[in-house]
């Protein structure tokens, strides 16, 4: 029998009715995720990074949405479940972090209930039972005196205090697949590197799969083994995060490289931005999706969508420069 | 402690108000043209100058207003001229039991029927029952209490009684629901009705928006990852959150609807306070009109601060402040 990955998601296609037209937010995303694996998807505001994880959760409100495709968790297939059925799978076997600690807990309930709220409903123990073990998972996701903070309310705590509980509440039944949304934004930079560290330790210590979704690579280095760069709803190049940050291969990849304010640099620089904006996506795209912005376009990339080129060891890029015949750009990719 | 005096500043806060409330009262009252003791029917002069020297009518206003003030200090609140030899207090206790009795069972009615029509409309956003929820609310609100009085009699009382007498061939003296009155149960369902249905549709509408912001808040959708089901996280986790705007209306609206009952009083027949305010008014009764209106004014004051401690109950930011 085939080796079937812990999520593999394929073609997956999410789409919003509104007032200016259908919006097709991801446009035929695949990815999978191995156990014990980080991928991050990659991309700027807009990208349907955020579309993509919500429509694994099956968070995304049908209608006005639309979603195509196939998600699988495991040997299930996540499209075919009931609305009941998929409540037995949300939060026993994939949690979900937030953007935002301060807005994604419940303003009026301690955070102990709110953490033990999901284990009594899927491991089925009793209250008593389930609020000792909030304790537990807040002592692991280090929150200082957790015996006392569990009976506290959020406006309590401060926001890394707060996502600490976000993650505790989305590990309460040791789910196989994490998502997390940006699980760091909203932080502190001292901070995001503390919940980063947890976030490692959760993966290497459970096996616990993570889909990391960030716009920020800086964050993503630290912890995802894998990465899928997305734009205008589709992966352009994803591959090791080795190959991603090392050798890149699609010119919006250089482009986010490059955004990334650097240390070692002499001073004077102004911040590296991509110009111009995504493209609409209530209309339809021919050709590259980047073409527009693109420092490096060519007249067919305006016309022809390019396909998928693997250039082997996982690593797979959508852009016409790799074609044969289209012309090197020196300094840049993997002969650099 | 912080309880203790945060409870201290509201009743000074009270006091003052009321004293506000007995002085701006007491001086418009006297600004009204006319006499008391004027009416339909021609009276001496010598009489009238006899009433005024009883009632210490004669005085400067000020002096008046300042003798007052003493007098309900002391807890007398006086007589009432119209209703001669009465006690103003004795009229009041008299009277607003029954006014308390009709308004708590409007307010009862309003705030369950309002919110679960809220809850409802919220939850099936979008479809006929919405719809046809949101244009029943909008009927409540804008059509007057007197209307829907008389409607009700008119429906219920008098049309549906006579249409169940031809059918099941009843007694003659068989109502559905009488028409007026205030004897027993069946007598206290139309008014409550009348009366409350204004409040039930504003706290419907306001139910409904409240939890279409909050379906829209992060910790619902948190709470969805979580694997609650929908029951949960509406019971859970929405309405609780919901509550916290609808319950600051709650106390002005209380206070009016247990208080400013006169017109479905009048229609139905009951023997509140509404009736003695408006009479008060119409005939200068002096000691009746202040009376009544410090009545009403503490009656106001002390269902806000009531609920804003309640508010305190249901939103840990504010109690542990």
């Amino acid at each position: 029998m085939r080796h079937r990955a812990l999520l593999s998601v394929n073609d997956l296609e999410v789409s919003f009715s509104t007032r200016a037209g259908q919006v097709r937010a991801v446009r035929g995303v695949s990815f999978e995720i191995e156990a014990g694996e980080a991928l991050a998807l990659v991309g700027e505001s807009g990208c349907g990074k955020s579309a993509t994880a919500r429509a694994i959760m099956r968070l995304t409100p049908c209608p006005p949405a639309q979603v195509r495709g196939s998600i699988c968790l495991g040997e299930t297939d996540l499209m075919a479940l009931s609305e009941r059925q998929m409540q037995s799978v949300r939060g026993r076997e994939m949690g979900m972090i937030f953007q935002d600690p301060m807005t994604a807990l419940d303003p009026t309930m301690p955070i102990g209930r709110q953490i033990a709220e999901g284990m009594v409903k899927h491991l089925k123990i009793p209250r008593g039972e389930a609020k000792a073990r909030a304790v537990e998972l807040l002592r692991r996701v280090q929150l200082p005196d957790p015996e006392r903070r569990a009976g506290q309310y959020p406006f309590e705590l401060s926001g890394g205090m707060c996502q600490r509980v976000v993650i505790a509440m989305a590990m309460a039944c040791a789910p196989r697949l994490l998502i997390a949304d940006e699980p760091t934004t909203a932080l502190d930079v001292t901070i995001q590197a503390q919940i980063l560290e947890i976030m490692r330790a959760i993966r290497d210590q459970s096996q616990t799969a993570i889909l990391l979704i960030a716009h920020d690579l800086g964050v993503v280095a630290g912890l995802a083994q894998r990465v899928a760069v997305m734009y205008a709803g589709e992966v352009v190049e994803s591959g090791k995060a080795e190959d991603i940050f090392y050798h890149p291969r699609h010119p919006y990849t250089w482009g986010l490289l490059n955004c990334i304010p650097r240390l070692d640099e002499e001073g004077g620089r102004t911040l590296a931005s991509i110009p111009g904006a995504p493209p609409d996506l209530t209309r339809p795209i021919s050709g590259c999706a980047f073409a527009g912005r693109c420092e490096y376009c060519m007249r067919i990339c305006r016309s022809f969508r390019p396909e998928q080129t693997d250039l082997g060891n996982g690593h797979t890029v959508r852009c016409h420069l790799l074609h044969p015949d289209a012309p090197k750009i020196l300094g840049r990719g993997g002969e650099a | 402690m912080r309880m203790a005096r945060y409870i201290v500043k509201r009743l000074l806060y009270a006091l003052l108000t009321l004293f506000a409330l007995v002085l701006v009262t007491f001086f418009l009252m006297h600004l009204m043209p006319g006499d008391p003791f004027v009416g339909e029917k021609a009276r001496a002069p010598e009489i009238i100058a006899a009433a005024h020297a009883k009632y210490g009518l004669d005085k400067p206003v000020w002096q008046q207003f300042l003798i007052y003030t003493g007098n309900i200090l002391r807890g007398d609140f006086g007589e009432s001229l119209y209703y001669t030899g009465r006690n103003v207090m004795d009229i009041i206790l008299e009277a607003f039991p029954y006014s308390f009795e009709l308004g708590l069972r409007a307010l009862i009615f309003a705030v369950t029927g309002g919110l679960l029509l809220g809850v409802f409309a919220a939850l099936k956003r979008g479809t006929k029952w919405d719809r046809g929820a949101m244009a029943l609310a909008i009927l409540g609100i804008s059509v007057p209490s007197f209307i829907i009085g008389y409607l009700l009699q008119y429906g219920i009382s008098i049309r549906l009684t006579g249409l169940f007498k031809e059918w099941f061939d009843l007694p003659r003296s068989w109502t559905l629901l009488p028409v007026a009155g205030w004897e027993g149960e069946a007598h206290k369902v139309l008014p409550a009705f009348a009366l409350g249905m204004g409040a039930l549709a504003a706290i419907s509408r306001l139910m409904r928006a409240s939890m279409i912001e909050v379906s829209g808040q992060d910790y619902i959708a948190a709470a969805r990852a979580k694997g609650l089901s929908t029951r949960q996280i509406v019971l859970r986790h929405m309405v609780r959150n919901a509550l916290l705007p609808v319950i600051t209306v709650l106390g002005p609206m209380a206070a009016s609807i247990l208080t400013g009952a006169f017109v479905v009083e009048n229609i139905f027949a009951v023997p509140g306070l509404g009736k003695f305010f408006v009479i008060s008014v119409q005939n200068l009764d002096y000691p009746m009109i202040t009376g009544t209106t410090l009545f009403y004014g503490a009656f106001l004051v002390a269902a806000t601060t009531l609920v804003d401690l309640a508010y305190g109950l249901i939103d840990p930011r504010i109690r542990l402040k």
